[in-house]
């Protein structure tokens, strides 16, 4: 890692920060009884994957607002709220404007 | 054998109600035969935050005038007693001895904070809501001495209400049962349907476009009676019940609509009627996409071929969801609807949803229809269900359940001093709080991880824990596997005193730290009073009869109660399971909150399975002989309902836990002297809370799991000495409950 | 050979041959089919699906102890998950389902007879349970796509479109409908004995035609699970990886005591080396391409599964790559495409926007879906912002 060009260490340390921030609402927000490790950022949400309800949805949508400043439910559709990772990519582009 | 006879079905005979539409049943009457809602915008606080503007709430005037009638008297409880008193005087209820009326009434969680302008949740005010106490104050006011209860499963509670009242009739326990319910609109109920995402953007219209749910606000009762009585008038009969569990989700209704389906079947099954008899059913309806869908999938189950052509409307487009008082309300209109030869109409509709009812009767007014039968329906969070079936005339009348004889099944508890420690005090002659673990008065973690994993689920709250692992325990202590076929005839009721203290703390946090805007819906959805029932149920896969008795002191005696008679009366139940369950809190358990007893509360929850019929086990456990059922400070009243004429002197010893109060050991005093007193011999009493500490709603619990075990173990020579018992082999024990704020009970164990 | 295999065979369809069964691979072009998938209906046969009944008193105690996943599930629901045997291998993926007498299992991956053996030798003799391979008499078959749920409404019953995504039901004895799929929009999987898969096969083509229904073969399936991000343990999955890597950690549960939970602890024990990510190329990707990282000759991952994108420009697929480089949303690795270096992104999956997200069966109809407002049907955003 320190041999990587500043600028793309900085993406990637910018990106595992908003994940690891991400589990730490799961994981403390909505009980879910698992280790940061375990898990995978790209596992759907809902239906299947970490089968989350509905009420989890507004859950993180109400925390990630009061973590990251980004109001979820204005920015977020049916398409980008499918697993951590898309919740991170709305997360980092709102951060960017 | 119990003291139940052949019975007519219940006659109504008085109505009284307080809503959107009206302030009294004239008023109700003549919006619904002009079509006129009650769904505004609201106007009592601000909704800008919350994106949704409507609901059917009393408008401000009507609210002050009532206010002014009703001075000392919180808004829910006012609309209680003015539609109280309309029915009571609607049905001469004069004409009986108060201590001869009963009150059923369903209520749900309705104080959360004093709805201060900075929004912040003060812990006093909010602290310890006990729903009995409002429904005490509600018998007080309209004079009524019989037993009172409050009966809580969050939106269908005054639907279940009907259930109990007409057991308690059958019993001969009152000669009239007032039944009803109330339930307001405070802001952070507001707050938490909306944050479910149920609330619609427009006057609610069920079935149609677009979905979700307005609130409501308003009370109602109806006055039943037994039918076979000269009566000044009668509005109708309850000439069927049905309820039913869906064991599936917190918050969302099992998808297919098989619980409902179960509970109107029931209902119909207990009428003796098919559903082709049945000419209008009012659905639960509330307009969101999901409930509509499935609930007109249950109706189509029970129906069959017959929902195609019977017209089934929603009152909610009228009232809104009146939460607690949706059901009470929701059978007046049926009623009145009926009594008018009209079915009213589902409002606000345009273009029906794909899966919803074939005639949903979407009109601005009622259409005239001619029937004899209809059915009211309600279900709630945790997936209660309940279905009231009621008919013009009095159709046969029910025959009493084949005389099974009833028994104790099994048996378990959960308490600070570790699973199932009632069996230790009685082996060692021990008191629970000498065993080791009780003193803090809280329940590990280890011990319920012990028992069971159900760390798996991650939406349990500590109340929902204890309530499933008692409730494992005595499924293991019964040697039974639940059949976890939906349709199975095991049901369940529960035992309650106050909102459980983790999740409703959780709820104040997530307010005072994120707004009203951000509070936790989870938390929300975990404030009903039943929603550990709802939770034990979908654990062990129970979908029969259900109950929640939120009757604070000794609710757990009357869920007992409550659960013999549903056995009693129903033949295809094969078991009920009751479950009493507290969760004080810590600040209870340090003893530094206000508690009726001179001690701390603690934690734990108590369950018991009832079984009928014969089999194998049947001839070597408890059986349940008689039970009693009076107006608070009546318990020599109770217990002799329980002896059925028998000889007290056969009774060998009477078991109760008491809150501490000098005021109920007097009660208590009393009522055994009035008993043995009078036949000139006296019996053992054995207090259970000096041993195992006091819980509101599991003590009594454990007073009659202690009795059971007495009976089948035997008292251990320590415990026959303190208490007297001497030599004597026990064969018959008496478990008692009283109070001064709910109602006496009492019921007669026998061995052999 | 299963009764609707051998007409393919014999008029001729291009065929595959995976888990010892002949499986439709293409019926018209991939494009064609994915393209009924994501606009309207298609139908599949699946006959590569393995499927198992186990009945009896010990059915799910005897499935419990072999599953490395906590299997809380309600009757009449079903559970994704991953058998492992006992040298940590994955054996299959599957769905446990629950009935009413047993559970019923789908495997991928496997040969239905070979996993019938393994099951039984980890039958005890106090087991009361029988296991049948119900391949030997029933077919699968699968209707997938945003409309699927009105055809099924109108051949089976209206209210399954009341059916929950991971449920099933019997509309027949011998009959089961799961509501499951691997597409990514609403999807069935219909179980039917031999006797009557043929039938069902030209009767669901004759109505299907309403909605414009095409035969979706194994590649097209295999498409659309890359582009929604459905573990193919035939790509992905035929790695020695472990679930973290394969981020399938939620097909498992490392807490649970079952009869091969020393070699899922063993996997959770080794510290993250690498991880699949989703990624993308405005040029071609190649399975077992090397990924090179800030375009010099490092190598920090491998493409395991590609294919050309049908929802956008470019290429789309998955790719190994070593920590702390496995994230999306990067733009600074490389692939060496035609002898040239290419851009390659990691991007978030799913890659496509599913139709069926915006379809609300109470409401819609495919008579009218050109009256519902879908938004872009690729799902990368970055393409989407970058757009005209």
């Amino acid at each position: 890692m320190d041999t990587m060009r500043t600028d793309m260490k900085e993406r990637i340390e910018r990106r595992e920060d908003v994940l690891r921030r991400l589990k730490d609402i799961f994981i403390n927000n909505l009980n879910l009884n698992l280790h940061p490790d375990e898990i995978d950022p790209d596992a759907a949400l809902f239906g299947t994957g970490l089968e989350l309800d509905s009420i989890d949805a507004v859950e993180i949508a109400i925390a990630v607002e009061a973590a990251f400043g980004v109001k979820l439910r204005s920015i977020a559709s049916k398409g980008s709220f499918r697993t951590m990772n898309t919740i991170a990519d709305l997360i980092m582009e709102a951060r960017k404007e | 054998m119990t003291n139940q006879s052949k019975s007519d079905r219940p006659a109504i005979t008085g109505m009284g109600a307080f809503c959107s539409l009206g302030g009294a049943i004239p008023e109700l009457t003549e919006a619904i035969m002009t079509g006129r809602d009650g769904i505004d915008v609201v106007r009592r606080f601000s909704t800008a935050e919350f994106g949704t503007q409507y609901a059917a709430m009393i408008p401000q005037d009507r609210r002050d005038a009532l206010m002014q009638r009703h001075s000392g008297l919180e808004p829910r409880l006012a609309m209680a007693v003015e539609s109280g008193r309309e029915a009571w005087d609607d049905a001469r209820l004069g004409r009986h001895a108060s201590h001869r009326i009963a009150l059923v009434f369903g209520i749900c969680v309705g104080k959360f904070g004093d709805g201060s302008k900075s929004g912040a949740h003060d812990a006093a005010a909010v602290r310890d809501p006990r729903l009995q106490d409002e429904v005490h104050e509600i018998a007080h006011r309209l004079s009524i001495e019989g037993p009172a209860i409050a009966v809580s499963t969050a939106c269908a509670s005054s639907a279940h209400t009907f259930g109990l009242a007409r057991d308690i009739l059958d019993h001969g326990f009152a000669d009239a049962v007032m039944v009803g319910g109330t339930g307001d609109i405070p802001i952070e109920m507001f707050a938490g349907f909306y944050a479910l995402g149920a609330m619609g953007p427009a006057p609610c219209a069920p079935y149609s476009v677009p979905p979700g749910l307005n609130l409501g606000e308003g009370a109602g009762f109806l006055v039943l009676e037994r039918g076979n009585r000269r009566l000044p008038h009668v509005y109708g009969y309850l000439i069927g019940y049905g309820s039913s569990l869906d064991a599936y989700d917190a918050t969302t209704p099992e998808p297919g609509g098989a619980g409902v389906a179960r509970a109107i079947a029931r209902a119909l099954h207990d009428a003796g009627i098919g559903g082709e008899e049945i000419g209008y059913v009012n659905s639960h309806g509330t307009g969101t996409s999901e409930n509509d869908k499935s609930e007109w999938l249950g109706i189509r189950k029970a129906l069959g071929d017959h929902a195609l052509h019977v017209p089934v409307s929603s009152s909610k487009s009228f009232i809104g969801h009146t939460g607690a008082a949706a059901g009470i309300l929701e059978a007046i209109i049926t009623l009145i609807a009926m009594g008018r030869g009209v079915v009213p109409p589902t409002l606000h509709c345009s273009r029906p949803r794909r899966l919803a009812p074939v005639d949903p009767v979407f009109s601005p007014m009622p259409r005239p229809a001619s029937y004899s039968c209809a059915v009211s329906c309600n279900s709630a969070f945790a997936g209660a269900n309940a279905a009231v079936a009621f008919g013009k005339n009095d159709h046969a009348p029910a025959s009493a359940s084949g005389g099974r004889r009833l028994y104790v099944k099994g048996a378990g508890s959960i308490t600070p001093a570790g699973p199932d420690a009632l069996m230790k005090c009685m082996e060692a002659g021990v008191g629970l709080l000498q065993l080791p673990g009780s003193g803090s008065g809280r329940i590990g973690g280890r011990i319920l991880g012990e028992i069971e994993n159900i760390s798996d689920d991650r939406t349990l709250d500590p109340i929902s824990r204890f309530s499933i692992a008692a409730s494992v325990l005595a499924l293991r202590n019964a040697g039974m596997r639940t059949d976890e076929r939906p349709g199975a005839g095991i049901g369940m009721v529960g035992g309650v005193s106050r909102v459980p203290a983790a999740s409703l703390r959780e709820f104040r946090d997530s307010i005072n730290q994120r707004g009203l805007i951000g509070l936790s819906s989870r938390a929300f959805s975990r404030i009903v009073m039943n929603a550990a029932l709802g939770a034990t149920a979908k654990h062990l896969g129970i979908h029969g009869p259900c109950s929640n008795i939120a009757a604070a002191d000794g609710a757990g005696l009357l869920a007992v109660l409550a659960a013999i008679m549903v056995l009693e009366h129903d033949e295809n139940t094969t078991d009920m399971f009751a479950v009493a369950m507290d969760e004080p809190g810590p600040e209870a358990a340090e003893g530094s909150l206000p508690s009726s007893s001179s001690g701390s509360r603690t934690e734990g929850a108590g369950c018991v399975i009832i079984g009928a019929g014969a089999d194998g086990r049947s001839g070597t456990s408890p059986h349940i002989d008689g039970i009693g059922l009076a107006g608070p400070g009546r318990a020599e009243e109770a217990m002799r309902s329980a002896l059925g004429g028998r000889d007290p002197d056969g009774i060998d010893a009477v078991f109760c836990s008491l809150d501490g109060t000098t005021a109920t050991q007097r009660l208590l005093d009393h009522a055994v002297a009035g008993v043995w007193g009078a036949a000139g011999t006296s019996v053992p009493v054995i207090d259970c809370t000096p041993a195992l500490g006091y819980a509101e709603a599991s003590s009594s619990m454990f007073a009659f799991i202690l009795g059971a075990l007495a009976l089948t173990r035997g008292l251990a020579d320590p415990v026959r000495d303190r208490f007297g018992c001497g030599t004597r082999t026990l064969s018959n024990v008496m478990i008692l409950s009283v109070s001064q704020i709910n109602a006496s009970a009492a019921v007669l164990l026998t061995i052999g | 050979m299963n009764p609707l295999d051998r007409t393919f065979h014999d008029s001729g369809v291009a065929l595959e041959h995976i888990d010892g069964v002949a499986a439709p691979a293409v019926f018209d072009s991939v494009e064609a089919e994915v393209a009924a998938i994501r606009g309207s209906v298609a139908l599949s046969a699946m006959n590569h699906v393995s499927m198992t009944a186990i009945d009896g008193e010990d059915a799910l105690g005897f499935i419990d102890r072999i599953c490395p996943r906590f299997l809380h599930i309600n009757p009449n629901r079903m559970k994704q998950t991953v058998f492992i045997n006992e040298k940590g291998d994955y054996l299959c993926d599957a769905y446990v389902c629950r009935d009413k007498d047993g559970c019923l299992l789908l495997c991928r991956g496997i040969e239905s007879d070979a996993f019938v053996s393994w099951l039984l030798s980890h039958k005890r003799p106090l087991d009361n349970i029988t296991i049948r391979n119900l391949n030997q008499t029933h077919s699968l078959l699968a209707v997938n796509g945003p409309f699927s749920w009105e055809l099924m409404a109108d051949m089976h019953d209206p209210e399954i479109i009341g059916l929950p995504y991971l449920s099933f039901y019997h509309p027949s004895e011998d009959v089961t409908v799961f509501r499951a799929g691997e597409t990514g929009e609403y999807g069935y999987l219909v179980c039917v004995p031999h006797d009557r898969v043929a039938d069902n096969w030209e009767q669901l083509l004759a109505e299907g035609k309403r909605y414009d229904m095409a035969r979706a073969g194994l590649h097209a399936l295999e498409y659309c699970m890359l582009e929604n991000n459905f573990f193919n343990i035939r790509k992905e999955g035929a790695c020695r990886n472990t679930p973290a890597e394969l981020q399938i950690q939620w097909r498992v549960s490392y807490h649970k005591a079952f009869l091969f939970a020393d070699r899922l602890k063993a996997m959770r024990e080794k510290p993250l080396a690498r991880r699949i990510t989703g990624v993308y190329s405005e040029r071609t990707l190649v399975e077992g391409m090397p990924v090179f990282g800030e375009g010099d000759a490092r190598v920090i991952g491998t493409i395991v599964n590609a294919r050309r994108f049908l929802s956008g420009p470019g290429h789309i697929g998955l790719a190994m790559i070593d920590m702390p480089y496995a994230v999306s949303g990067i733009d600074f690795y490389r692939v060496n495409e035609g002898g040239s270096e290419a851009p390659l992104l990691t991007v978030s999956p799913p890659f496509v926007n599913n139709r069926s997200l915006y379809v609300d069966p109470q409401v819609h109809a495919y008579g009218d879906r050109n009256s519902i407002v879908f938004p872009p049907v690729c799902g990368i955003r970055r393409l989407l912002r970058n757009a005209p």
